[in-house]
């Protein structure tokens, strides 16, 4: 059975994963009852997702297996094209429960899917008269969507291909000697926090329901909340503290964290990336503190209290809120667009351009003012600390940073303006979204709600999956797809 | 063939030197599910391996007690010494069988004159020259018999 699963097609598996994903929430039905009528809601688009998927698997066992393309080019578009067909289905079963609840409109079940699976946390529900297997499946979803599709396919089965499914998932780390093990031990710690994370909560004050939620959603670096406040509705200085810490995990490099785990916290001090996040974090809270506290007539404390958990929430792109931004001065606004964009760390669940690639850019924009400075044949060799080991600066390196930081920069600039059109706000607002969209953060300061018309939230849906899919294997997936079909329309001329 | 069939979990192969005998294997093993850890001292040489690669590839000296330590090769049960080098293949050997004491230790040698010596320490040899002999001498043996009958 096993070697006929391993041999059966990757979409078809993908499907069956999906559709099981989307039905799981029925597992909450013995403690939440009275949300029973909401089964067959869950139960058609995953139950059809699962059938079609063992159709898929039974037909490619039947014909004859189609030989996987061996050259290199042609490999990456097929992976690539995989992962695009995972999120997009995985996105349209899961927007389906809300729209055949008829709570949402489909375009909204779209939005709400792709915050989900992207770990965004931009909502159009209203949280307060959502049933609660609908919160759960939110934030299922996000918890999920924090690993990915391919890499939760590798835990159960793993083939020839998941390598290559996997690094085009955007997992630049090998941890283990062995691409499942790298997967489990990925999941385990991933599992153990989320135990941690529920107790704390639970002790701190949430209900079970509330901590498990919400610490799947932050160790995600997800956000959705099942109060309509976010977290600002307990006003408990130990939930807010418990959530930095599972956001600062979630945004943590699995490689680190794994370092972490085994005890080596001097190498994992020295990694150049978490070093960099806490330099970020030093440098932008006290002023961002004194801005609130000027700006909102608060104390200084209080601004503290405020801007130290907005900015970590920003930075791991999670998108808890403590209050609403609409009244913030612009500098600290600003601040949190700019930490939004910075987003992350690689390789863990978060989005934005991620720390490891801005820290490479000021290293080299430092080494380019260096050398201009320094006697013509000064030759330096620029390092940088991975989870791995130490890791030269080289060409290579350099121009694929350049090449997803140019575009990063041209799709946030597109995309705010048309999201200036399509939203009708003022440019502030719209960077604002659009950052916490393209990042998947998940804050908003007010244009993304209940009423927000379809085209604001295409433009944001788009934001939302080029930046957890990291822009490039949308592109190469795309460019495929075309070819192939191209192909196929010519031959048959 | 044994090393390719088995599946056990403990199974970690570190392979050291990623030539296209090096990759070649650590593809394969790595496709049977195995675990494998390759080093090279050029990071250019990994190109060699193939996109479904899903091991560790670490640059570093093989000779390098650091290098070796950080790949945890007390854990390993095969180390396999392939780099271009006879002498860095015996070296290795050495370190990885006296030192750490890893069960199976392979490696190539390039010169079949420089056997005895590896014979003398008890470490598995490969060598492409006397492989290769042997093959030419069967299929010269095959021609001869088709020619007599």
């Amino acid at each position: 059975m096993k070697q006929r699963m391993s041999n059966s097609s990757i979409i078809g598996k993908l499907m069956i994963l999906i559709g099981l994903l989307v039905i799981a929430p029925i597992m909450i039905l013995p403690w939440y009852g009275q949300d029973a009528k909401y089964i067959p809601d869950f139960l058609i688009p995953g139950g059809a997702s699962v059938v079609l998927g063992f159709i898929l698997c039974l037909i490619k066992i039947r014909g004859k297996q189609r030989p996987y393309p061996s050259n290199w080019q042609a490999s990456m578009g097929h992976s690539s094209l995989t992962v695009l067909f995972a999120w997009g289905w995985g996105v349209l079963i899961g927007a389906l429960p809300f729209v055949l609840s008829g709570q949402l409109t489909f375009v909204q079940g779209l939005f709400e899917a792709v915050s989900g699976w992207t770990t965004t946390g931009l909502s159009v529900m209203n949280v307060r008269e959502t049933p609660t297997i609908y919160l759960f499946h939110r934030s299922f979803m996000q918890y999920c969507g924090g690993l990915g599709f391919i890499m939760v396919m590798i835990l159960f089965i793993s083939s020839k291909q998941s390598m290559k499914l996997y690094s085009a998932e955007g997992h630049p780390d090998k941890i283990m000697p062995n691409i499942k093990k790298t997967a489990q031990a990925i999941f385990i710690i991933y599992n153990i926090c989320l135990v941690f994370g529920t107790i704390a909560y639970r002790i701190a004050g949430m209900t079970w329901f509330d901590g498990i939620c919400h610490s799947m959603c932050s160790l995600s670096t997800g956000g959705f909340s099942t109060k309509l406040n976010s977290i600002g509705e307990y006003d408990s200085l130990a939930i807010e503290m418990i959530t930095i810490v599972l956001m600062l995990i979630g945004t943590t490099n699995f490689a680190a964290l794994i370092l972490l785990a085994k005890g080596k916290v001097r190498s994992f001090c020295k990694v150049s990336e978490v070093r960099f996040m806490f330099l970020l974090l030093v440098i932008f809270i006290p002023p961002t503190a004194l801005s609130l506290a000027r700006g909102l007539d608060i104390s200084f404390m209080e601004g503290l209290r405020k801007s130290t958990f907005d900015i970590v929430s920003a930075m791991s792109t999670s998108g808890y809120s403590t209050m609403s931004y609409a009244e913030w001065p612009h500098f600290a606004i600003g601040v949190l667009i700019l930490m939004m964009i910075i987003g992350g760390g690689i390789g863990s669940t978060a989005g934005g351009i991620k720390l490891s690639r801005v820290y490479l850019m000021l290293r080299v924009a430092g080494c380019d003012i260096k050398r201009r400075l320094s006697p013509a044949r000064n030759i330096e060799a620029p390092q940088y600390v991975k989870a791995s080991g130490k890791n030269p600066i080289d060409q290579e390196l350099i121009d694929d940073t350049t090449g997803f930081f140019v575009c990063y920069l041209v799709l946030y600039i597109v995309g705010t303006l048309a999201l200036t059109v399509t939203a009708d706000c003022s440019l502030m607002e719209a960077m604002f979204d659009f950052a916490s969209s393209l990042s998947t953060v998940g804050l908003s300061i007010g244009i993304t709600n209940p009423t927000t018309c379809a085209p604001a939230l295409i433009v944001e849906m788009i934001g939302m999956m080029l930046g957890r899919l990291e822009i490039f294997i949308v592109l190469i997936g795309i460019t495929f797809g075309f070819g192939m079909l191209k192909n196929r329309f010519t031959k048959r001329s | 063939m044994n090393l390719f069939e088995t599946k056990n979990k403990d199974n970690y192969v570190i392979i050291i030197g990623c030539g296209r005998l090096g990759a070649n294997l650590a593809n394969t093993l790595s496709d049977n599910d195995g675990n494998v850890l390759i080093m090279d001292s050029y990071k250019d040489s990994f190109r060699r391996l193939s996109s479904t690669f899903g091991g560790l590839s670490v640059v570093g000296n093989g000779t390098d007690l650091d290098a070796l330590n950080n790949a945890q090769i007390q854990n390993a049960s095969a180390v396999i010494a392939v780099t271009n080098h006879d002498n860095t293949n015996i070296m290795i050997a050495q370190l990885a069988r006296d030192m750490f004491h890893v069960k199976k230790v392979i490696a190539r040698l390039y010169d079949p004159e420089r056997e005895s010596v590896y014979q003398e320490l008890g470490i598995d040899t490969i060598c492409p020259a006397i492989l290769s002999a042997k093959e030419v001498d069967k299929l010269l043996g095959k021609c001869g018999k088709q020619v007599q009958a």
